[in-house]
């Protein structure tokens, strides 16, 4: 048995062994994640978790040769054997002449604060219970709500990084979130089922919000409307305008995509390519951001960059590795699913800049709202053509909503959509997703085939 | 090296954790201890890397006092399963809930390593790297390519299981996948196309999918893309190809079968022994189909898997439960308990989800069709519980007066999935199985598929 470590002792401890195994460069990163976690199931209180997670994932070169190995804990043995493994991998594979070598310490560090509470850090099992509880009872307060899923959960997590340059660092953050999955279901009707879904930093989410505004949509879909197959102007809400946006444009704003020769900006850069009224912004150091961090998946320090500024492609996000490859600096954009991963370009907290278009304005005239689509990661990347289940799309005219149209197939072609048919940007930004800040968004002449 | 020594060293461990749950006096508790090696190679244009990992840990669930607790831990000592144990205890007896008493099986010990032709652990990486560089040769000496990604993944799975049942039960396979995507252009069009090819019978894949072949089929996909136009949306007969429809039935319909579900208002709801689908129509959960990503003989509660008939010549048999389900629904539990690792509880999901074949030859399903579309793959889809659906199509063309015309890209396809099921009035008598891995909040590795089926009318959302 081999005595407690602190996570950064043995992730330089790695890095050495690795120098030792034969590599010429070494990189590790630790990350641990405690918590509980309370799951809702079909009207009940589903699972009660307890959340232990730890790994370490080390990256080594050997000359131009990269390989790369992880294992779950901290068992000094276990790490030491993944090191080699590491280094017998990069020793198997062909040599990257791409390969720059990893970073080297930022000169500075953002300190964004808003990243750690200790109330949540604290927080005793039986509140994130107590809040699951309360918001199932009180979704089921309203007749004929179902609870199909959703759940509570409270985080605290501790990452490290550290390499043969110098780069060591160490975080620590908290994280909380309240989800609910509902429909109605009634005399042989049943709605679409509306996720709704809170998370911050450093408080517990307002469950009476989420609850709320989940309750309101399904019962917009108690009533129903029909439109015959054409087009319409639509209006985005937050969430689809998002999952669109990030299979298509965010996609061809990540650096690997860029340099690979795959991304719809690569010929565009200092060009209108979208709309003067879209703004993008990725920012790794936003204050309170669901993703904020003070250094990245490598150890470089996070930052804000305007990636499309009033409609013109300026910035793509990179880590090291691709950033050097195009000739630039890493933004700060390496990101890792987990210890199990290699980092790679990915965004941090993702934000669409406000417009000026109140509600109101946002909903004359006759619109297709759609609140959530089924299908926006089967959209085309390469050329941004989707085709989305919009479940549910509520029929609005001169603001008041008529009913839900039930199987609005809406299609189209993203990219040449936010560059042309763009009428206006909401005033109002929201959360459909933790770190991701997005406005409403009033689309013409967009296809939409139904049933009819 | 796979050999029983180790077996007997988890059982005595797992055991320890039993022995202390009997003592807290629970309902039920049991034990999951799981390694995973995994590797993977990807090729990124020029770059290659290799990636390793060893996932190990053990997960406890306690049911006591109505309520279910959950706990892991990453270290494999006594100790820290024990410390495990109450805390799942601990929080699950803080609660009175309202679940149902699960499903109780009988003692049983049980050792089983799923067949293999030739062990991943016996091929050395060069020859891995080797076979995939071929691959990628093969795939840039397009000039349109302009990009390839290639990912291959292996995983060596050990499971051991112990409940307060006294059932021991350990389990091995080795599951191989491989995608490759290729994004190519042509006179200003941009296209891209992908393959995904898996197996779970060892470093196999490339005897089961030769690699010239699977290049030229990836090629030709890409070729296609370049050449399609945008069809019209609307509503249409469709034939669906094998992938397609395996996509359907598993995205469209097996959601709407998985227990928990139902439980929450699926349309699935109150349907057993109604007509939910045309009388052709035959589809099941299998758990024995020969080399699916879904092949299990246990599922991670240690429940022995069986088949879930969810549909037989049209009318609604079966739900996929696991032990709290088949409690709920007073069935015989299917077997359908899986989680994405240790650290997640098992939910009620998918294995191998099928399509019975039918009658017909293939051919005759295009004979009638004056203009409709065929559609051979997809990029995924997604359902809500209301039985609305989506799947994206990725190669398809459109039938004209009963034959197979010019390419179109980029529909999707879209419905409610019973009322689809409906309009199927023809199933062809050939099959086959695909690979994927599903999302539920948590992965697991599954497989779909089925014969060609004609469906009277679709809607087809394009341009």
């Amino acid at each position: 048995m081999s005595g407690r470590i602190e996570p950064i002792e043995l992730a330089v401890l790695a890095v050495r062994w690795a120098i030792h195994e034969g590599a010429t460069e070494a990189e590790a990163f630790t990350l641990i994640e405690r918590g509980y976690r309370v799951s809702l199931r079909a009207n009940k209180i589903g699972s009660l978790e307890v959340i232990d997670d730890a790994g370490i994932g080390i990256r080594v070169a050997v000359g131009k040769r990269l390989g790369f190995s992880y294992v779950t804990g901290f068992d000094r043995e276990a790490v030491r054997e993944a090191v080699r493994n590491a280094v017998r991998q990069a020793r198997a594979s062909p040599e990257d002449n791409e390969w720059r070598g990893l970073p080297d310490p930022s000169p500075s560090y953002p300190e964004p604060g808003n990243m750690y509470s200790t109330a949540l850090a604290y927080m005793e099992p039986s509140t994130v219970l107590e809040n699951a509880k309360y918001m199932l009872d009180k979704a089921l307060e309203t007749k004929d709500v179902q609870v199909v899923g959703g759940g509570t959960g409270v985080y605290v997590i501790e990452r490290t990084v550290t390499n043969s340059n110098g780069v060591y660092r160490v975080d620590s953050g908290t994280f909380s979130f309240a989800a609910i999955d509902l429909l109605i279901k009634s005399s042989g009707v049943t709605t679409p089922a509306i996720y709704e879904l809170d998370s911050s930093r450093v408080s517990f989410p307002s469950i009476d919000n989420i609850v709320e505004r989940a309750v309101e949509k399904a019962k917009l879909c108690t009533k129903r409307a029909n439109v015959p197959t054409g087009r319409y102007t639509v209006v985005l809400s937050p969430g689809p305008f998002y999952e669109l946006l990030a299979s298509t444009v965010l996609y061809s704003l990540r650096g690997d995509v860029f340099v690979q020769g795959r991304s719809f900006y690569g010929d565009k850069v200092g060009q209108q390519a979208l709309s003067s009224k879209i703004t993008i912004v990725d920012d790794g150091a936003l204050k309170g951001g669901d993703n904020t961090w003070r250094f990245d998946g490598e150890g470089v320090a996070t930052s804000r960059k305007i990636l499309v500024e009033k409609g013109v492609v300026k910035n793509f996000i990179y880590d090291t590795y691709w950033g050097r490859r195009a000739g630039k600096d890493s933004t700060g954009n390496a990101v890792r699913a987990g210890y199990a991963s290699k980092p790679s370009p990915g965004f941090t907290n993702t934000i669409v800049e406000p417009g000026d278009a109140v509600p109101e304005e946002l909903l004359e005239g006759r619109v297709l709202v759609v609140y959530q689509v089924q299908g926006a990661h089967t959209a085309n990347s390469d050329t941004g053509e989707y085709s989305v289940l919009a479940n549910p799309a509520i029929l609005y005219e001169n603001g008041e909503p008529k009913g839900w149209v039930p199987g609005a197939v809406v299609s189209g072609n993203m990219y040449r959509e936010v560059r042309d048919n763009v009428e206006l940007v909401g005033k109002v930004v929201e959360k459909p997703y933790p770190g991701v800040y997005m406005p409403w968004i009033r689309l013409r002449e967009i296809t939409v085939a139904s049933k009819s | 090296m796979r050999g029983e020594g180790s077996v007997s060293e988890y059982k005595d461990l797992l055991y320890k954790g039993v022995e202390e749950a009997a003592r807290l006096g629970v309902e039920f508790a049991d034990f999951r201890l799981e390694k995973t090696r995994f590797t993977a190679i990807e090729r990124r244009d020029d770059s290659t890397s290799i990636s390793s990992g060893y996932d190990y840990g053990v997960a406890v669930r306690v049911f006591v006092n109505g309520s279910l607790g959950f706990a892991f831990t990453t270290r494999l000592t006594r100790d820290a399963i024990i410390n495990a144990l109450r805390r799942a205890y601990s929080m699950a007896r803080s609660v009175q809930g309202d679940l149902p008493k699960p499903v109780l099986m009988n003692p049983l010990e049980d050792y089983y390593e799923a067949p293999v032709k030739r062990s991943v652990l016996d091929t050395p990486i060069d020859t891995k790297v080797k076979d995939l560089l071929e691959l990628d040769k093969m795939l840039s000496s397009k000039p349109e390519v302009k990009s390839r990604i290639i990912r291959y993944v292996e995983r060596v799975e050990e499971r051991h299981y112990a409940s307060t049942e006294e059932r021991y039960l350990t389990e091995k396979r080795e599951l191989v996948y491989a995608y490759a995507s290729v994004f190519g252009t042509r006179e200003g069009v941009r296209a891209s196309a992908h393959i995904v090819r898996g197996t779970i019978k060892g470093y196999t894949l490339w005897d089961k999918y030769p690699l010239e072949e699977t290049a030229k089929e990836l090629l030709n996909r890409l070729e296609v893309q370049l050449r399609a136009k945008t069809p019209k949306p609307g509503n249409y007969p469709v034939v669906l190809a094998p992938e397609a429809l395996g996509v359907f039935v598993h995205e469209a319909f097996g959601h709407l079968a998985e227990a928990d579900l139902v439980a929450s208002g699926s349309v699935l709801r109150d349907k057993r022994g109604k007509q939910v689908a045309s009388e052709l129509v035959t589809i099941v959960d299998d758990p024995a189909v020969d080399d699916g990503f879904g092949t299990i003989k246990y599922d991670d509660e240690g429940v022995r898997t069986a088949r879930a008939v969810i549909v037989e010549k049209g009318i609604h048999r079966d739900i996929m439960t696991d032990r709290l389900h088949a409690s709920m629904f007073d069935v015989d539990p299917t077997g359908n308990g899986r989680a994405e690792s240790f650290r997640y509880s098992p939910l009620v999901r998918m294995r191998n989800t099928v399509m019975l074949p039918g009658d017909y030859e293939v051919d005759e399903l295009f004979r009638d069709i004056k203009y409709g579309y065929y559609i051979i793959s997809t990029g995924g889809g997604q359902t809500n519980l209301d039985g609305s659906f989506q799947v994206g199509v990725e190669e398809a063309y459109e039938i004209v007066n009963g034959e197979i015309g010019e390419p179109v890209r980029n529909l999707s396809i879209a419905g409610n999935t019973l009322e689809t099921l409906f309009n199927i009035d023809a199933v062809a008598k050939d099959f086959q199985l695909f690979y994927g891995r599903c999302g539920k909040g948590q992965l697991v590795y599954v497989s779909d598929g089925g014969p060609h089926v004609r469906v009277r009318r679709m809607t087809v959302g394009g341009r």
